[in-house]
């Protein structure tokens, strides 16, 4: 049997559930992951291990959730996927994309952020909640604008600006509280959790260490949002 | 108290260092006519002049403090600056720069300076100045802020405006019988549009009675001419120098002093 029927069947086995009567066994590993056995091929054999290597490479890629989030230095609004990996699902990337609002810049801006969170800890309360004391971590936004660039643009002497006016850096504390939905109302999500995070800009802490005047309410960005743990 | 917290609070939800969300002041527009208003009857014109005050809020602070100080004796009517308020041409940087220099107990005016360009620096530049090339006139005389940051906008634009410059030596003509032009980058800067560098110099040269061009941008403190017709080009330097001028404007002619803080 080809490669592509194996690939076919296995999203089909997936799209119709695990119990689905198929010719091929099919068992589950771990809740989420299915695998599929063709006749002649033993789990331990070099071809299985290639398939489930490839399946588990592309699960991984599969959104574990979704955030919305107000501020921050990456839009008004900015939503997208995020993906949580880790022994304790303590990592987490997201990918968000923004919309800065036209006011004086002359038209509205799409910013995209790449943000890595790092949550180590959560302490449970009560039945139903759950509080993660401290999530950190970094974040580059971009910008879709011709006002901007990453490499300096052919007119400018060579290193004539140091920095890329497109891509920012930022970095943040904050803190979240989770709503754990049981298992029998669960719609989509299993978790909501609401946040809050206080960041700093590449440009604002350059300033800031330069002058001692600089307030923390200057400097620092506050923001807020809601993120929903499908699975 | 938690007002204030709240306040502070809604002041940090920034949408992005670009998003230009500010309210128009047009400063250059309002203080120009400030400053006319000021000087209408006055024969003698005296002035601070500054600039490249970009990541420098400490000395910026020190220096508004230090003018204040001795505005009303040393009689100053005004601070001209000379651009480069920001870096990275950030709206931060502009309303931190601004929430210092609107301590000043004299008007300020500003040129743009090629950093205020960066991002949409340009249209913050817009909203909280005005336009880029303004005049005003103050005791006689006619001060013209020019944009020069040819480089900025890729000679898409004319940068330094010509017709500008002309239109200065033709209108308010009643007003006037000599001009100081101000600008952040001089000519054969690396920043300037090179091409029109004597175009630049015959046009000002036909505004009435030029007096001398004053500029930003190199950091330091230059008096020096660009070309063989002897127009002074006093460059000012950045504020982490701690120095400034004070030029004074007589019916006879005029003087400057570099003044440390």
């Amino acid at each position: 049997m080809t490669m592509r029927w194996l690939a076919f069947s296995a999203a089909a086995c997936i799209a119709a559930g695990a119990g689905a009567a198929a010719p091929d066994t099919v068992w589950v590993e771990r809740t989420d992951t299915v695998w599929i056995e063709r006749a002649g091929h033993t789990e331990g054999s070099s071809y299985m291990h290639r398939v489930s290597n490839y399946n588990r490479a592309w699960h991984a890629l599969i959104p574990k959730g979704s955030r919305i989030q107000y501020a921050g230095n990456m839009g008004a609004f900015s939503v997208g996927p995020i993906w949580k990996y880790g022994r304790n699902r303590q990592w987490e990337t997201a990918l968000q994309l923004g919309l800065i609002p036209r006011h004086g810049n002359g038209r509205a801006i799409l910013a995209l952020t790449l943000k890595e969170d790092f949550v180590p800890w959560s302490v449970t309360l009560g039945r139903r909640f759950s509080f993660q004391p401290l999530a950190t971590g970094l974040y580059l936004t971009t910008v879709f604008d011709s006002r901007f660039w990453t490499a300096q643009p052919g007119r400018y002497p060579k290193g004539y600006y140091w920095f890329a006016t497109r891509v920012r850096t930022n970095v943040y504390l904050g803190q979240r509280i989770s709503l754990n939905i049981p298992e029998n109302r669960r719609f989509l999500a299993k978790t909501i959790s609401l946040f809050y995070e206080v960041s700093a800009s590449d440009y604002s802490v350059i300033e800031r260490i330069g002058n001692s005047s600089l307030k923390p309410s200057q400097y620092l960005s506050l923001s807020f949002g809601l993120q929903f743990e499908w699975f | 108290m938690l007002a204030a917290v709240a306040l502070a609070a809604c002041d940090m939800l920034d949408y992005h260092p670009y998003d230009v969300n500010v309210e128009p002041t047009n400063i250059n527009v309002n203080n120009g006519r400030r400053i006319e208003q000021l000087c209408a009857a006055a024969d003698t014109v005296r002035f601070v002049a500054t600039g490249d005050t970009q990541g420098r809020y400490d000395d910026t602070a020190d220096f508004v403090d230090f003018v204040n100080g001795i505005s009303d004796s040393a009689k100053i009517d005004f601070v001209l600056h000379t651009g480069d308020f920001t870096d990275y041409g950030t709206v931060d940087e502009y309303n931190w720069q601004r929430r210092i220099l609107n301590r000043l107990k004299v008007p300020y005016v500003g040129c743009l300076g090629n950093h205020d360009c960066l991002g949409t620096g340009k249209q913050a530049f817009a909203r909280i100045f005005g336009p880029s090339d303004t005049s005003f006139i103050a005791g006689g005389v006619k001060f013209v802020l020019l944009n020069t940051n040819a480089l900025e906008y890729d000679y898409s634009v004319p940068v330094p405006d010509l017709d500008f410059i002309e239109r200065q030596g033709t209108e308010r003509t009643g007003e006037f019988s000599r001009t100081v032009v101000a600008m952040h980058a001089h000519p054969y800067s690396d920043v300037f549009n090179n091409n029109v560098a004597k175009a630049f110099e015959h046009y000002i040269n036909q505004l009435p009675g030029l007096m001398m061009c004053i500029n930003g941008h190199d950091h330091n403190l230059v008096q020096r001419t660009y070309f063989d017709d002897g127009v002074m080009y006093y460059g000012t330097p950045n504020i982490a120098k701690r120095q400034f001028y004070i030029f004074t404007i007589t019916p006879s002619g005029y003087d400057y002093e570099v003044v440390g803080f």
